[in-house]
C-alpha cells in the first residue's frame, strides 16, 4: 500500500476521488499554450458542452459561461452555473505546473439541498417587507416602525395611552353627492382626502379610519408616546394645515370652475384604549375613549373652515395658540363644554 | 454578429430573473423562485442597425452572507443594476455592489439602472434623489417585468452603450 505525502493511503485517495469526481460528472480540458484551444480533454463533456470535446477546439465556444474567461494567467472559479437541464456545476480555471486547465464539476445535489433554505429565507424577508408596507400605508411610516420594533403592540387586549384625537370632514358633501355623478364625487372626495390625510401623516399622526367623507386620526402613539403636549401640538398643527390645504384645493377647483366644499375639524385630548376591534375574521385598529366622542362631536359642530378644540387639548398646545375664541358649547350627549374656536382667516377656506 | 456579456446585479427579490424572462421569452410569473448561482440566457437585439448577441448573466441576489463572486463579472461588457422601487433598502445593496465592482475589478463597462416593479404603484417608494445620485450619468429606467414597461428599452440602451 502506497503511503502518500499527507499520510493518506492510496485506496482512501481513490475512494475520495471517486466521491468527488466519479459521481459528480467531472469534465476537464487541458489548454494549449495560447490558453484558448484544447490540447486534451476527458470526462462528461456532453453534459456541459452537449458534445465530445476534441483537441484543437476553441474552448471559449464550448459553453456561454466560458465567454470572456479565456485565456487566463490566474486561477478563477465560477460557482453554480445553471445547466440546460436545470442542474448546476462549478466551473474552474486552473493553472497547475504552468499548464492551464478548465474543470467542470456537477454540484446539483448540493445546490438543491441549499435551494429550499435560501428560498424560504428570502421569501420570509420579502413577506416582512410587504407587511411593513401594508402597516406603513394604513398606520403611517412612523407607527409602522414602532410596531415592527415592538414599541407599540397591536393586540385585542388594548393599551391605555394619553392621546389627542382629531376628526375632520368635508362640509356639504351629502348634498354634493346627490347632485353629481358618482365618478366626479369620487375624484372630488379624493382631492379633499389628500388635503386632510397628508397633514396628519406629516405631523406623525395615525389615520385611525376614513369614514365616508371624513377622517379620524390620533396623535401620541409614536415618537413622544404619552406626551400629551407633543401630541396636542402636533394635532393642532395638523388641524390648521388641513384647513389650509382645503383652501388650496378650493382655489384650484374654483380656478377650473368646479364646485368648492369646506371642511370642519374637532380636536380633543384624553386617555384612550388603543387596540384591535372586531373578531377573528375581521379586525381593525382603533382608539376608544370619552374624549374620542368629544372630538367627533366638536367636528360635527364645527362650521366650514372651523376647528373646535376641547379645553384639555387647547391647554396642552405649546406655544398656546392665539386668535382662538372661547365658547361654551352644549355638546350632544356630553353637555355644556368649553371649547376654543379657530376660524380660517380667508373666506376661500370655507368653500361654499 | 457582435457578442456581448451582460450581467444583472442587485439585491435578492428585485426581479432580475423576471426581467430576463420578460426580455428573452416575453413571459412573466409572479411566483418567486430564488436564483441559485447564475443562469445564462441569450438574445439578439438590433442596436441602430447593428446586430448584438447578448449573453445575459442573471446572477443571484446579493445578501449579507452570500456575496456575489466578482469572478462572474470577468469579461462583462455591460452591467444592468437592478433595484426594487418598492424596497428603498435595495438601493443601498446596489450601491454596495457597485463599490465592490469599482474597488475589486475597476470594471469600466457601461451600466444602466433599473428600478423594477413599477406596476406596484401604491407601494412605490423610490427615493428620487438617492436614485438619481446612485445612477449618476448612466441611463435609468423605471421598469415592470409584469407589464414589460421599459424592459426592452433598458436592454437596448445597454446594447447601444456597449457599442459606443
Amino acid at each position: 500500500m502506497t503511503d502518500m505525502g499527507g499520510g493518506i493511503p492510496a485506496p482512501i485517495l481513490d475512494w475520495l476521488m471517486e466521491q468527488c469526481a466519479g459521481e459528480r460528472g467531472l469534465a476537464w480540458a487541458e489548454l494549449e499554450d495560447d490558453g484558448v484551444r484544447v490540447r486534451r480533454a476527458g470526462g462528461a463533456w456532453d453534459r456541459y458542452a452537449g458534445m465530445d470535446v476534441r483537441p484543437g477546439m476553441e474552448a471559449d465556444g464550448l459553453h456561454d459561461a466560458l465567454a470572456g474567461m479565456l485565456p487566463f494567467d490566474e486561477a478563477w472559479s465560477l460557482p453554480m452555473i445553471e445547466l440546460a437541464d436545470g442542474g448546476h456545476a462549478d466551473l474552474h480555471g486552473l493553472v497547475l505546473d504552468g499548464r492551464r486547465w478548465i474543470l467542470w464539476r456537477d454540484v446539483s445535489r448540493g445546490v438543491e439541498a441549499a435551494r429550499g433554505m435560501q428560498q424560504s429565507a428570502n421569501e420570509g424577508q420579502l413577506r416582512q417587507a410587504r407587511r411593513a408596507r401594508v402597516l406603513d400605508r394604513y398606520l403611517g411610516r412612523e407607527v409602522a416602525g414602532l410596531i415592527e420594533r415592538g414599541e407599540v403592540r397591536l393586540n385585542a387586549a388594548g393599551e391605555r395611552r394619553e392621546i389627542v384625537t382629531l376628526f375632520a370632514d368635508v362640509r356639504g358633501f351629502t348634498a354634493f353627492n346627490e347632485r353629481r355623478d358618482a365618478q366626479e364625487v369620487m375624484d372630488s372626495l379624493n382631492e379633499y382626502m389628500v388635503a386632510m390625510l397628508e397633514p396628519v401623516l406629516d405631523e406623525g399622526g395615525v389615520v385611525d379610519k376614513i369614514i365616508g367623507d371624513g377622517i379620524m386620526a390620533v396623535f401620541g402613539m409614536s415618537g413622544n408616546a404619552g406626551n400629551v403636549v407633543a401630541a396636542a401640538t402636533a394635532g393642532w398643527r395638523a388641524a390648521r394645515r388641513i384647513l389650509d390645504g382645503v383652501a388650496v384645493v378650493n382655489a384650484r377647483r374654483a380656478a377650473r370652475g368646479a364646485e368648492t366644499l369646506g371642511a370642519g375639524v374637532g380636536l380633543a385630548a384624553g386617555e384612550a384604549v388603543l387596540g384591535l376591534l372586531g373578531g377573528r375574521r375581521r379586525r381593525a385598529f382603533t382608539a376608544i375613549g370619552r374624549h374620542v366622542n368629544l372630538a367627533a362631536r366638536l367636528e360635527d359642530a364645527a362650521g366650514a373652515g372651523e376647528a373646535l378644540v376641547a379645553e384639555d387639548a387647547w391647554r396642552a398646545i405649546e406655544p398656546r395658540p392665539h386668535g382662538l375664541q372661547p365658547r361654551m358649547l352644549d355638546v350632544r350627549g356630553i353637555g355644556p363644554t368649553r371649547v376654543y374656536c379657530w376660524r380660517a382667516p380667508s373666506g376661500a377656506l370655507s368653500g361654499q | 454578429m457582435i457578442r456581448k456579456k451582460v450581467c444583472l446585479l442587485g439585491a435578492f427579490g428585485v426581479g432580475k430573473t423576471s426581467l430576463v424572462r420578460r426580455f428573452v421569452s416575453g413571459i412573466f410569473s409572479d411566483k418567486y423562485l430564488s436564483t441559485m448561482g447564475v443562469k445564462i440566457d441569450r438574445k439578439t437585439v438590433d442596436a441602430d442597425g447593428r446586430e448584438v448577441g447578448l449573453m445575459i448573466w442573471d446572477i443571484h441576489g446579493e445578501e449579507a452572507f452570500r456575496k456575489i463572486p466578482m469572478s462572474y463579472l470577468r469579461g462583462a461588457s455591460g452591467l444592468m443594476m437592478v433595484v426594487d422601487g418598492t424596497r428603498p433598502e435595495t438601493l443601498d445593496v446596489a450601491a454596495g455592489i457597485v463599490r465592490r465592482v469599482d474597488d475589486e475589478l475597476g470594471l469600466a463597462a457601461p451600466r444602466v439602472w433599473l428600478a423594477n416593479k413599477r406596476d406596484l404603484a401604491d407601494d412605490w417608494a423610490l427615493p428620487a434623489d438617492a436614485w438619481a445620485k446612485l445612477a449618476g450619468d448612466a441611463p435609468r429606467f423605471e421598469t415592470s417585468a409584469l407589464s414589460g414597461e421599459h424592459v426592452d428599452e433598458a436592454f437596448l440602451a445597454l446594447a447601444r452603450a456597449m457599442l459606443a
